[in-house]
């Protein structure tokens, strides 16, 4: 039986914002299992970048459980939650790389932060900088700066930086939202390669069909803070259930080709 | 015309007498840099970590604490507005139970290194404003505390820009120390008006004017020099 990695038991998050309560996430429940790649869509404002930032307590619940390879992370105090932050990449749509580090330093930093953890010797972290750099396609970029890097490379590094700890999950929000269609199917094959051969589960955010299509095992649907669909990807696009997911069904079908723009 | 020049007043009546003059100045220069180096050393140290303050206890930043940002920022907005001049007599007392006398050199750094301190607070918030909130998520997410974040991404992510607000916090100290000469600080202010001004002997005044433009020009290009190379980075 595969084991649940991420798993959100009633789940809520609220913002206040100018003293009005907005209920971002409501009573969700999901399991999230070892190995998958997982994808969330939903319109705009859904919730989908909360719920993923709550996995690694970027957003803080305010009632329920976020169980993180086996351990609950809600209320956590700092240095249990630095520990679980070494086991959790995250990459994001505008990559937020270190400008004023070299790729080099920007896949160092997180070892550095997390260097009790993962217990290197000086060379066996140079060598896995190397080996990294290697591995998401950037050989002889270590000494460049972000600033001189392309959309996709900065992705690149951005992944390798989440890779850089060796983590169990990596979260990925709208990570090729900023980039052009061949650039996105290279970064979907390297995430695929780091699913096969890393092992590492997959939770990631997109708007476009194709990406869900290309790589994710199951996909969520998730609308007004609420999970509304949940299946493999043929099943939510053949038979969709809520209205939500309908309507997206509908709108990916009419960017995918199937049909034309009825004014 | 160049005769008409040469035969202007100011060159002739008022024969400089280098054997006196070249030491005074070669004092007041070294004074100015002294007064000035000091300020910079204490009030820069001082208004860096008064600005990451502010800026940490902003709200919604990394130590975010609106009273004692408050609380700061009101104290800075109060000193910053006060003609220099006029803050220097303000705080005599001060500079007296601190330094054991209002006069002299060492006197005038004590307010220059109190007003230095407020304008670079200032300057280091607005850079560290700035900063994409997003790399600080990057930070956090990696397992970073706050305060790791704030010197090992934050800071390095501003240093270009804080570089060029330091070259002009200079500059701001080069005009104080001017003043400072009004409590017997000395330097190049002095100078300009102890020979030049009261002696009616402009020449005097003129030197002391490029001398201090020579400083200001060195030290601008040096800054623009580091920080562009910063720069190209990021
Ligand atoms: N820090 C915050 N403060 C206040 N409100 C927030 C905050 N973060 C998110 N929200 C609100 O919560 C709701 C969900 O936001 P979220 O970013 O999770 O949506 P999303 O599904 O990721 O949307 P998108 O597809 O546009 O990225 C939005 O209405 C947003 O305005
Ligand atoms: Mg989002």
């Amino acid at each position: 039986m595969t084991q649940n990695i991420v798993s959100f038991q009633n789940v809520n998050k609220r913002f206040k914002v100018k003293k009005q309560i907005f209920q971002a996430i409501k009573n969700l429940s999901l399991d999230i299992k070892q190995g998958e790649i997982f994808g969330i869509v939903g319109r705009s404002g859904a919730g989908k970048s909360t719920l993923i930032r709550l996995i690694n307590a970027l957003e803080k619940v305010d009632s329920g459980n976020v169980i993180v390879d086996g351990q609950n992370i809600v209320n956590l105090e700092f240095s249990k939650l630095k520990n679980i932050r070494k086991n959790i990449g995250i990459i994001f749509q505008h990559f937020n790389l270190f400008n004023s580090k070299t790729v080099y330093k920007n896949i160092e930093f997180p070892m550095r932060i997390q260097a009790k953890n993962l217990n290197l010797s000086d060379k066996a972290k140079h060598e896995r900088i190397m080996e990294l750099i290697k591995f998401v396609g950037l050989s002889g970029y270590e000494k460049s700066y972000p600033k001189a890097l392309s959309g996709g490379q900065k992705q690149r590094v951005g992944i390798a930086r989440a890779l850089a700890t060796n983590p169990k999950v990596l979260l990925a929000d709208e990570a090729t939202s900023a980039l052009d269609p061949e650039t996105t199917v290279e970064i979907m094959k390297l995430l695929k390669k780091i699913n096969q051969e890393l092992g590492v589960t997959i939770i990631l955010i997109t708007h476009t069909i194709s990406v869900v299509r290309l790589i994710c095992q199951r996909i969520a649907v998730m609308s007004h803070g609420q999970l509304v669909e949940l299946g493999s990807f043929k099943t939510v696009f053949q038979s969709p259930k809520s209205s939500a997911a309908k309507s997206l069904v509908e709108t990916f079908k009419i960017l995918e080709g199937f049909g034309g723009l009825d004014v | 015309m160049f005769n008409l020049l040469v035969q202007l007043p100011i060159w002739q009546s008022n024969k400089i007498d280098w054997d006196t003059m070249t030491p005074a100045l070669l004092q007041a220069i070294s004074e100015t840099l002294y007064m000035v180096s000091i300020t910079l050393a204490i009030g820069g140290v001082c208004g860096l970590i008064l600005g990451c303050v502010l800026w940490c206890t902003r709200k919604g930043s990394l130590f975010s604490n609106p009273p004692i940002y408050r609380v700061l920022e009101f104290v800075v907005n109060l000193i910053r507005p006060v003609p220099f001049i006029i803050f220097l007599s303000a705080v005599q007392p001060a500079t007296i139970a601190v330094v054991g006398t209002s006069l002299g050199t060492n006197a005038a750094i004590f307010p220059m290194a109190i007003f230095c301190t407020m304008a670079t607070s200032r300057i280091v918030e607005q850079s560290l404003i700035n900063v994409d909130y997003g790399v600080i998520e990057a930070s956090f997410a990696v397992g970073a505390s706050r305060i790791r974040t704030l010197f090992e991404v934050v800071i390095p992510e501003v240093l270009p820009p804080l570089i060029l607000g330091y070259a002009f916090i200079f500059i701001g100290i080069m005009d104080m120390s001017a003043m400072a000469g009004t409590i017997g600080g000395g330097g190049l202010g002095d100078f300009a008006i102890q020979y030049g001004y009261n002696k009616f002997n402009p020449v005097i005044t003129w030197i002391s004017v490029v001398i201090i433009l020579i400083i200001v020009q060195c030290v601008q290009q040096l800054a623009n020099f580091i920080s562009r190379k910063l720069l190209s980075r990021n």
